[in-house]
C-alpha cells in the first residue's frame, strides 16, 4: 500500500502532540523507560491501545521497517489494517477481528503487504495485554513473523478476488481491511507465489511466542503502577483473579490454618486455602464466601487486611484460631503461634508485589 | 579549643521510650535497666552453635514474624508500615524505594557529631537499657550443641548480660528488628568480635537470604551510642547483591582462615565483600578485625550481613563528613536521606512523594555516589584494612588492580529477568 493519505494536515507542532499522546497510553501505565526497553527487542511486533478512537498503533518496533519497509513513525497512530491488502484472506482477516472483539489471544497465517506494495506472508500472533487485577484490556500485542514458502504446487485455494472498493467502511477493530481499487493495481505483477498460503512451522510459532513473552516482561518490568502485572489471559469471568505460582507457593510454606478473600470483590470471596484449614472444615473454592453475618465462623476466626506493595488493601487473611488444641508450637501459646500466619503471610504478599509477581490469571 | 564536626538531624525513634524526659531514678515500668531486668522473664531463642547445612525449617523467622504481628496488634508502632508504598525501580539493579512520611518527626533537629566514630558510652543519653519490656521480643541465646528451642519465660542469665532482639518502632520493613548484645554491659557501638560473632549467627540460625543484618558506626547514620545492629526481612533482592565483584587473590598462607575478599565494582559505593571462612568464628574474625581498624581510625562505616551470614559487605563512607563540610547539594540534602547501611544496599527510604513517584536507577545512583570514599581513598583503606585483618594482597593481584582503573561505575547491564510467571501468552 503506498502512502495513504491519512487525512492528518497537521503542521509539525501537531505531529509531535499527537506522537506524544500516542506515547503517553504507554508511558502512563508503565515507566518512561518501557520505550527504550521495547526499542532493544528484536522483531517486528506492534502495540496498540483498543481504548483510543479508531484503536491506533500506539507503538511499533525498530524491527518493523526490516520487514515492512515502513518507517515507524508512519504507522503510529494509524489503525493496523494497514498491512493488509486487497489479497488478504477475508476470513483470516475475520479471525482476527474477532479475537479482538473477544479479547483473546489469535495466531494466523495472513498476506500482508508492505510499503511498496510487494505482499508478503508472515504469522501474525495476536495477544491482548490485560491489568492482572482488575482484568481490564491495556493493549493487544501483535507480533508478525515472516514465514517461508510452502511446497511448490498448486495453491489449496484461490486467491482472492482483487481488490475491494469499499468506501471508507469505518470499523473500531484492528484488522478491518478497507481498501480502494486503485492502490492495488500492481498485485497481479507480483504473481501468485505471493499468494499460496504458507504452513507455519513450529519455529515460526516458537519465534513469535518468545517475541511476545519478551514484550510482557519488558512491559512487567516497567511497570509504573505497582502491582500492576500484565498478563496475556484474562481472569475468569467471575472475576476472581487467582494468585501467581510464587505466592502459592509461598503460602504453600505456611502451616498455620487460615484462608484469603479479596475484598475487593463482590461477597469477598475465598481465593486460597491453607491445607491445614482445608483439613479441618470442607471449603469449596470458589463460591464459599464469609460473610459478616456468619457468626458461627467468626468466633473461629481472627481477620485482618493484608496490604500489597502499594499500601492498598489486597486480601483479608482469616486465620482459624483453635484455642484448645493440643498440638506443641515450639513453645509458643496456641494462639501466638496460629497467628504467625499473618506475618508469613504479609512479608510474602509485599515482597512479591513490590517485584510485581503477585496475581495471575486463572488457569 | 577542640574543633567539632556536627550535623543537624532528626532522629529516628526506635523506641516508645526514647521521646521521654531522662528517666530520673527508679523506673518501676518494666524497663530493660539494671532496676528491673534481673529480675524479669523474658521469652528465650536459643539457637544452635553448629547448624546442620540443611536445615528445612525456619523456626527463627516465623517466630519472629510472629512476636511481631503480635506487638502490631496490640499498637506498639509509630505506623504501619505495609501501608507504606514500596516499589523496585525499573533498571539494572533495581533498588527498592518505599515511600515513608511517617518515619519524619516533626521535630526539631539534633545535633550529631559526626567526627568521632568511638565515643564513650552516656548513660543519660536514650540507650536500650530504657526500652520496655514489651517492645523485646526475645533474649538470643547460644543454646549449645543441641537443637535450637524457645522457651516463652525465661529468667535472664545470672553470670552475663543476655542479647535481646527488641522492636523497632519506626521500622523500614516489616519485621524490623535490633540485635542488642549484652543488653545491661551498656556497650556503645563499636564493633568488637563477639558481638559480630553474635550478628553472623542470628543471620545463619534465620537461614533466609532475605533476613539481613545490618550495622551503622557513629557517623555513618548510627543515631544510638548503644551497641546494636539491625535486621528484617524483605523477599527481594537487595541490589548490592546483585553488583559485580572481583576478588582479590591472597597470597597463600593468608588463606588459612578460608575467607575471600572481593572488590565492588559497577556499584555507586565502594566496598569490600567477605566471603567463606572454615567456620564463622573465622570469617567474624576477619571482618571484626577490619571493623575495628576503621573505627580505632576515625572512618566512618557500614556493614551489611547477607545471604544467611555468609556474604559480608564492608562500607567505609564519608557522606556525614562531607555534609559536616557543606560539601553536598543542597538537592540531595533536601531528600533528607541520610544514607546508612540499608540506603547503601539499595533500599531506600523516602519522606516526600515527589522524590518517591521520580525515583529512578540513576537518583539513586548520584546520591548513593556521594556516600562513597574516593578511589585513592578507598585503596588507602583498604590496604590498612587488609593489614589489619590479617590478609596479604598476593603480587600479580596488585598490578591487575592497578590497570584499568575508572574512577566512574556505569551501571552494568544484567541478565534480563525470567518471564514473570502467568505472563506467558499462548498455550
Amino acid at each position: 500500500m503506498a502512502t495513504a493519505s491519512s487525512g492528518e494536515a497537521a503542521g509539525p507542532g501537531d505531529h509531535q502532540d499527537h506522537d506524544r499522546r500516542l506515547a503517553s497510553s504507554l508511558t502512563a501505565r508503565y515507566s518512561d523507560w518501557v520505550l527504550e526497553a521495547l526499542d532493544e527487542l528484536p522483531g517486528s511486533f506492534l502495540l496498540t491501545d483498543p481504548a483510543l478512537a479508531g484503536h491506533p498503533i500506539v507503538y511499533a518496533s525498530r524491527g518493523l521497517a526490516a520487514l515492512t519497509g515502513y518507517a515507524r513513525r508512519e504507522v503510529l497512530g494509524r489503525n493496523a489494517r494497514v498491512f493488509q491488502g486487497a489479497a488478504t484472506d477475508r476470513a483470516a482477516v475475520a479471525g482476527v477481528r474477532e479475537a479482538v472483539r473477544t479479547q483473546r489471544a489469535h495466531q494466523v497465517a495472513i498476506l500482508n503487504y508492505r510499503r511498496d506494495g510487494s505482499p508478503h506472508w508472515v504469522l501474525l500472533h495476536l495477544a491482548p495485554v490485560f491489568h492482572a487485577h482488575d482484568g481490564s484490556l491495556l493493549h493487544f500485542l501483535a507480533v508478525q513473523v515472516p514465514i517461508a514458502a510452502a511446497g511448490r504446487g498448486a495453491p489449496r485455494r484461490a486467491a482472492p478476488a482483487a481488490c475491494r472498493e469499499e468506501a471508507g467502511r469505518v470499523e473500531e477493530d484492528f484488522p478491518c481491511a478497507s481498501v480502494t481499487a486503485k492502490v492495488f493495481v500492481d498485485m497481479d505483477k507480483r504473481g501468485l507465489e505471493a499468494e499460496e498460503p504458507r504452513v507455519v512451522s513450529d519455529s515460526d510459532k516458537e519465534k513469535a511466542m518468545n517475541t511476545a513473552n519478551s514484550i510482557f516482561s519488558t512491559l512487567n518490568r516497567y511497570s509504573k503502577l505497582t502491582g500492576l502485572v500484565v498478563c496475556g489471559k484474562r481472569c475468569d469471568s467471575f472475576g476472581i483473579p487467582a494468585l501467581s505460582s510464587s505466592l502459592n507457593l509461598s503460602l504453600g510454606r505456611i502451616k498455620q490454618s487460615f484462608v484469603l478473600t479479596d475484598p475487593s470483590l463482590p461477597d469477598n470471596p475465598i481465593i486460597y486455602v491453607s491445607d491445614a484449614f482445608e483439613s479441618l472444615t470442607e471449603v469449596l473454592l470458589p463460591k464459599i464466601s464469609i460473610r459478616k453475618d456468619g457468626s458461627s465462623f467468626r468466633d473461629l476466626l481472627h481477620v485482618s487486611p493484608i496490604r500489597d506493595a502499594s499500601g492498598k488493601v489486597a486480601f483479608h487473611i482469616w486465620v482459624h484460631l483453635d484455642v484448645g488444641t493440643k498440638h506443641d508450637f515450639n513453645g509458643l501459646t496456641p494462639e501466638v503461634w496460629q497467628l504467625g500466619a499473618v506475618g508469613a503471610v504479609r512479608v510474602a504478599v509485599r515482597g512479591l508485589s513490590a517485584s510485581g509477581s503477585l496475581l495471575r490469571p486463572s488457569r | 579549643m577542640e574543633m567539632k564536626l556536627t550535623i543537624r538531624r532528626v532522629p529516628t525513634v526506635v523506641s516508645n521510650y526514647q521521646e521521654d524526659s531522662a528517666a530520673t531514678g527508679g523506673c518501676g515500668r518494666n524497663c530493660l535497666g539494671d532496676c528491673c531486668l534481673p529480675v524479669s522473664k523474658l521469652p528465650l531463642y536459643a539457637f544452635k552453635a553448629n547448624p546442620q547445612k540443611d536445615a528445612p525449617a525456619k523456626p527463627l523467622v516465623n517466630l519472629l514474624l510472629t512476636e511481631w504481628e503480635n506487638r502490631m496488634a496490640r499498637g506498639l508502632f509509630r505506623y504501619d508500615v505495609t501501608a507504606c508504598e514500596t516499589k523496585v525501580i525499573p533498571g539494572n539493579l533495581g533498588f527498592v524505594a518505599q515511600l515513608n512520611e511517617g518515619r519524619h518527626l516533626k521535630k526539631r533537629p539534633t545535633e550529631f557529631r559526626v567526627d568521632r566514630v568511638l565515643q564513650p558510652f552516656d548513660p543519660a543519653k536514650f540507650n536500650f537499657t530504657k526500652v520496655g519490656q514489651e517492645e523485646v521480643l526475645f533474649q538470643f541465646e547460644n543454646g549449645g550443641s543441641g537443637d535450637s528451642y524457645f522457651v516463652e519465660s525465661a529468667l535472664i542469665p545470672e553470670d552475663r548480660a543476655p542479647n535481646v532482639v527488641a522492636i523497632n518502632v519506626s521500622p523500614i520493613e516489616y519485621g524490623h528488628v535490633l540485635l542488642i548484645p549484652r543488653v545491661l554491659d551498656q556497650l556503645p557501638q563499636r564493633i568488637d568480635q563477639e558481638s559480630f560473632l553474635l550478628a553472623l549467627q542470628m543471620a545463619a540460625e534465620a537461614a533466609s537470604p532475605y533476613f539481613r543484618l545490618g550495622y551503622n558506626s557513629l557517623g555513618a547514620f548510627a543515631t544510638i551510642n548503644h551497641l546494636h545492629f539491625q535486621a528484617y526481612y524483605l523477599s527481594v533482592p537487595f541490589p548490592v547483591e546483585k553488583a559485580a565483584t572481583q576478588k582479590i587473590p591472597l597470597a597463600e598462607d593468608t588463606m588459612k582462615s578460608g575467607v575471600n575478599v572481593s572488590k565492588l565494582i559497577n556499584y555507586p559505593v565502594r566496598g569490600l565483600v567477605f566471603e567463606g571462612g572454615n567456620t564463622l568464628n573465622d570469617l567474624a574474625n576477619v571482618v571484626s578485625n577490619a571493623c575495628i581498624w576503621l573505627q580505632d581510625n576515625n572512618v566512618p562505616y557500614n556493614v551489611l550481613i547477607s545471604d544467611c551470614g555468609k556474604r559480608i559487605f564492608l562500607f567505609p563512607q564519608c557522606y556525614a563528613e562531607k555534609q559536616a563540610l557543606g560539601e553536598v547539594s543542597q538537592e540531595l540534602l533536601d531528600t533528607q536521606v541520610n544514607p546508612a547501611v540499608w540506603e547503601i544496599s539499595g533500599h531506600i527510604v523516602l519522606k516526600r512523594r515527589n522524590d518517591y513517584e521520580e525515583a529512578s536507577e540513576t537518583s539513586a545512583w548520584k546520591l548513593l555516589a556521594e556516600v562513597s570514599l574516593s578511589e585513592e581513598r578507598f585503596e588507602e583503606v583498604k590496604a590498612y584494612i587488609f593489614s589489619a585483618a590479617g590478609l596479604v594482597q598476593s603480587d600479580e593481584a596488585e598490578e591487575e588492580v592497578s590497570e584499568g582503573e575508572d574512577t566512574t561505575y556505569p551501571p552494568v547491564p544484567v541478565r534480563p529477568l525470567p518471564v514473570t510467571e502467568g505472563c506467558l501468552v499462548l498455550q
